[in-house]
């Protein structure tokens, strides 16, 4: 066989779309197959944080970088992606939890994040749509948010006209060894490229078992709760410090309620569905945070799948024993972190190396279990 | 109380559900009945406040011996009435989440019979958006619910027998009709569909009762033509009626009507099949049942398995339909549950029903249009919460060849309160006609509420302790 | 719309129906005689402007539309509450909202 060029990537998310765009950018053939739509499984329904404060140290630094991509999204995608700076407050509601976010608070601002502090009536004070039940809070103006909905037909549109091929409802079949190529086989084409990427997120384990990876991911079912417009109430996006809890307020008026509370749902099904009682849970403490909540009509829920690592952190690099193949999966945050990941993999991919280290996301970690 | 049992649900008190619980209670089986209005009757046994008095020389054109005696079902003690209850999701089956002013809960019920009627379909137009336009069934519920009219000097529009119902129920109430506006032509077409029609044969005396007092009134019954704008600063002023042509579109030429109250518009009902596409059921698009409705057997039972449908939340069909589905569906649980003489009454509903049902096809035939009307201009609002006019779809429609979740997102129709109740149809037809592509009816499944709820319903149900999201960062 | 005056309000009203007792609810900040029982939609609209909200973006006119509780068109500002459809709101004493002014 002759040996060919390009890329094929194997997932239409935000984190494939943007390595595709970076690798288009660099004059590389590319090719993305997704089993489905693209942009439509955890990049379209997640509530559209941008957080630097709630992530894990590890990587705060690739977050600082892929803000920056995400401040000029409007030269990046050539469209308003809804980005706005909220700035984000990071909150404790008992003596444990104040506890908990000192600690984060001292690791994050000893990593160079610039953080205030805030406790008892300053908390009010400072944002006064919050209830007494916020002792403290840690507040990040780099902490922002976008809109998923908007980002999907931006990036999209990019990509295609950047020469990018996108092929959904097109599941992978096979994935074969052609001498120096890659062919892989869907329903109804073949594709044949030098590269492979898989960046299909939940449905990443088995497609790297093909090539020889035991790469584990565990399956969130999250939930949203979308309210009507209403007064503008919030300004900052807020986050629980034990992750149980975000809330914003959007452009539009309307209230965003995240926080990981699981749904139900399967992978190999795809049923995915809202739990009754977790997402009422989500949404008491909604409103114990911010009461204003309390009059608001409820519009919609859903629920998004999201594929997990072990120790919450990407999946990004080689994939070890199979030359040219590579991962970029499951980054919990993956939609705050896409632009900048998808720099690092491009260049991984057509340079063998990136500026920073993505060894602590080395997608082996858990090969042996 | 947060937690109800009973042992068949009626989701909806207007004409269907009433006469469910009528039945049931005849067959000694007990109901709850809830709806989310605060006054039961639905639309066409829509009641007025109990604080209002009315004198036998009322002016109001309702069929209120019949709306009293099914209401009356609800004085039954083996029956049940919450009012201002909105089910709003199924969490799991024969568990219904209910939803009231500041409180909810859930019910719990073997079967439950869904009749959740129908709303106004949608047909935008230039200026439709303004104040003075209203539905036809907006009207018929400020009259026989609120004991007023929305004008004095009134247009009435549109397709479809509503209409008629409309212009006579004015003409009643003392509001001068200045005209109906018919796009089909009913006059011609009812002959060839009289059969059809003659199995429901009180809806033709109804209708001719109609034309008759129009006529007398003086009141012009103009078929083949349509309204093409409503126009007026803050609020309606006038309107102007153009003739539809021989590929039925509108002609250039328009007639002017002034000093117009109000202009009430009627293109037909679709069907509220928003808890059925919540729960799951097989669902399917039928044109003359007026949309997306759910896919029963014999018996009426969705595919959702105890949950029944009827009425015309199930498939536009009219008041006698409704009444009789209702009924059957009842009979048909009650023989489920092995109570005696239920399965001979349910084979003699459905029986009637079958007799009834060509009435539907005959309605369609009767009110037809020679080609779908389009009546938007490129400035219309076409999604009216988040409006969205019919140029900024197109044009987001061929951005993105026509894929129909990607416009949604870029444009939000269909996102706002109404949920995509008077727009997904008409968007979905306008992305579909401007770029060629093949738009399927509505993905099935919608996600819960099925309508709004008030959050303070949700704070109070005793619930399992949380089983808390692990402790990561996201 | 003047206030208290029941003139206006009788002209839409039909005849032959005797409608509840007063309760007056403050429109504006000018009180307005509606009936017991009655919507919040109708006691608007048998006494004054059509218009009872503007749009958040294209700020245009938006007034009553299909009755039921569907459409939200007709969504009133209710001092203290927020946005409410009038259509399901029943009148009660001290109820205070506010509408876009007009000329009528």
């Amino acid at each position: 066989m002759q040996p060919s060029n390009g890329t094929t990537v194997i997932g239409a998310g935000s984190l494939g779309l943007f390595a595709s765009l970076w690798l288009a950018r660099r004059g590389e053939r590319v090719t993305v197959l997704d089993k489905g739509t693209p942009m439509r499984e955890a990049s379209g329904v997640n509530a559209g944080s941008l957080g630097v404060q709630n992530k894990l140290l590890p990587l705060v630094p690739w977050t600082v970088a892929a803000l920056e991509h995400w401040a000029t999204a409007q030269d990046l995608v050539g469209a308003d992606v809804g980005f706005s700076r909220t700035g984000g407050l990071r909150i404790a509601t008992d003596e444990r939890e104040v506890a908990l976010l000192r600690t984060g608070f001292q690791a994050q601002s000893d990593a160079g994040i610039k953080l205030e502090w805030f406790e008892g009536d300053e908390v009010r004070a400072r944002a006064p749509y919050l209830s007494p039940d916020v002792r403290a809070a840690s507040y990040c103006a780099s902490d922002c948010v976008a809109d998923p909905l908007r980002l999907a037909p931006a990036l999209l549109r990019t990509v295609q006209d950047l020469g990018v091929t996108i092929k959904p409802s097109s599941e992978v079949q096979s994935i074969e060894r052609c001498g120096e190529s890659f062919l892989v086989r869907t329903g109804d084409e073949e594709v044949v490229s030098r590269r492979l990427l898989v960046a299909a997120g939940a449905w990443s384990q088995p497609l790297c078992a093909r090539l020889g990876l035991h790469m584990p991911v565990a399956l969130d079912v999250n939930m949203v709760s979308v309210t009507e417009p209403r007064q503008r109430a919030m300004t900052e996006v807020v986050t629980h410090v034990r992750g149980i809890l975000t809330l914003k307020q959007v452009a539009n008026g309307t209230f965003l309620i995240g926080g990981g509370w699981q749904g139900v749902g399967d992978l190999k099904s795809g049923h995915k569905d809202v739990a009754y009682e977790s997402s009422l849970h989500n949404i008491r403490l909604a409103t114990r945070i911010v009461p204003e909540l309390k009059s608001a009509m409820l519009v919609r829920q859903w629920a998004g799948f999201e594929g997990v690592s072990p120790d919450s952190l990407p999946y990004a690099g080689r994939i070890p024993g199979a030359e040219n193949a590579y991962v970029l999966a499951c980054a919990r945050g993956g939609w705050t972190l896409a632009p900048e990941l998808g720099r690092a993999m491009a260049g991984l991919m057509l340079d063998g190396r990136t500026d920073v280290s993505l060894d602590r996301f080395r997608p082996e970690r858990y090969a042996n279990g | 109380m947060s937690r109800i049992e009973t042992p068949v649900l009626v989701i909806g008190a207007g004409p269907a559900g009433l006469a469910a619980a009528r039945t049931l209670s005849r067959f000694g089986v007990a109901c709850l009945v809830v709806d989310d209005n605060a006054r039961a009757g639905g639309q066409y046994f829509r009641q007025l406040p109990a604080s209002f008095k009315v004198r036998p020389d009322a002016r109001l054109a309702r069929d209120q011996q019949r709306a009293e005696d099914y209401l009356s079902a609800l004085s039954d003690p083996l029956v049940k009435y919450r009012p201002g209850c909105t089910v709003w999701s199924m969490p799991e089956p024969g568990v219904f989440a209910f939803a009231e002013e500041s409180s909810g809960g859930r019910i719990l019920a073997e079967h439950a019979i869904v009749a959740a009627g129908a709303s106004d379909a949608p047909r935008p137009f230039p200026g439709w958006t303004l104040p003075g336009v209203i539905a036809a069934g907006g009207c018929l519920n400020l009259i026989k619910g609120q004991a007023m009219v929305p004008g004095r000097r009134v247009v009435v529009a549109g397709n479809g027998p509503l209409t008629l119902v409309v212009a006579y129920s004015l003409r009643m109430a003392g509001s001068e009709v200045l005209a109906v506006i018919e796009a089909g032509r009913p006059s011609r077409h009812a002959w060839a569909a009289l059969p059809g029609l003659l199995r429901i044969p009180k809806v033709i005396g109804l209708a001719a009762k109609y034309r008759l007092a129009l006529l007398r009134a003086g009141t012009p019954f103009i078929e083949g033509s349509v309204v093409t704008r409503a126009h007026g600063s803050d609020r309606l002023q006038g309107v102007e009626v153009s003739p539809l042509d021989a590929r039925g579109q509108p002609q250039q030429k328009s007639q002017p009507f002034d000093d117009v109250d109000a202009l009430v518009i009627g293109y037909g009902l679709a069907p509220s099949s928003e808890f059925f596409r919540v729960i799951g059921c097989e669902m399917r698009d039928d044109e003359v049942l007026g949309g997306l409705v759910p896919v029963r057997s014999g018996d009426l039972e969705t595919s959702a398995g105890g949950v029944y449908a009827v009425g015309d939340g199930a498939g536009i069909g009219g008041v006698e339909i409704a009444l009789l589905e209702g009924s059957g569906a009842a009979a048909a649980i009650a023989a489920r549950r092995g109570v005696d003489g239920a399965a001979p009454e349910r084979d003699r509903l459905f029986a009637k029903l079958r007799r009834a049902e060509p009435f539907r096809a005959s309605l369609h035939r009767t009110y037809r249009l020679q080609a779908p009307l389009d009546l938007a201009t490129t400035e219309t609002i076409v999604c009216r919460c988040e409006e969205v006019t019919q140029q900024q779809l197109v044009t987001t429609a061929r951005s993105f060849n026509g894929d129909i979740e990607l416009v949604k997102f870029a444009t939000r129709f269909s996102m706002g309160r109404c949920q995509g109740r008077n727009c997904a149809r008409t968007c979905r037809a306008i992305v579909a006609s401007a770029t060629g592509a093949v738009v399927p009816p509505s993905a099935p499944r919608m996600r819960p509420p099925a309508r709004l709820i008030p959050i303070s319903a949700l704070l109070d149900e005793p619930l399992l302790p949380p089983r808390e999201p692990d402790q990561v960062s996201l | 719309m003047a206030e208290g005056d029941r003139t206006e309000n009788r002209r839409l009203d039909i005849a032959g129906v005797e409608r509840g007792s007063d309760v007056v609810i403050e429109v504006n900040g000018r009180h307005l005689i509606a009936c017991e029982g009655e919507s919040l939609a109708a006691a608007l609209m048998r006494t004054g402007p059509a218009a009872m909200r503007a749009t958040s973006k294209r700020h245009e006119p938006r007034g009553y539309y299909c009755g039921m509780g569907v459409c939200h068109e007709c969504l009133v500002d209710v001092v203290g509450t927020g946005l409410r459809r009038s259509c399901q709101l029943i009148v009660f004493e001290g109820l205070r909202v506010r509408v876009p002014e007009s000329d009528r």
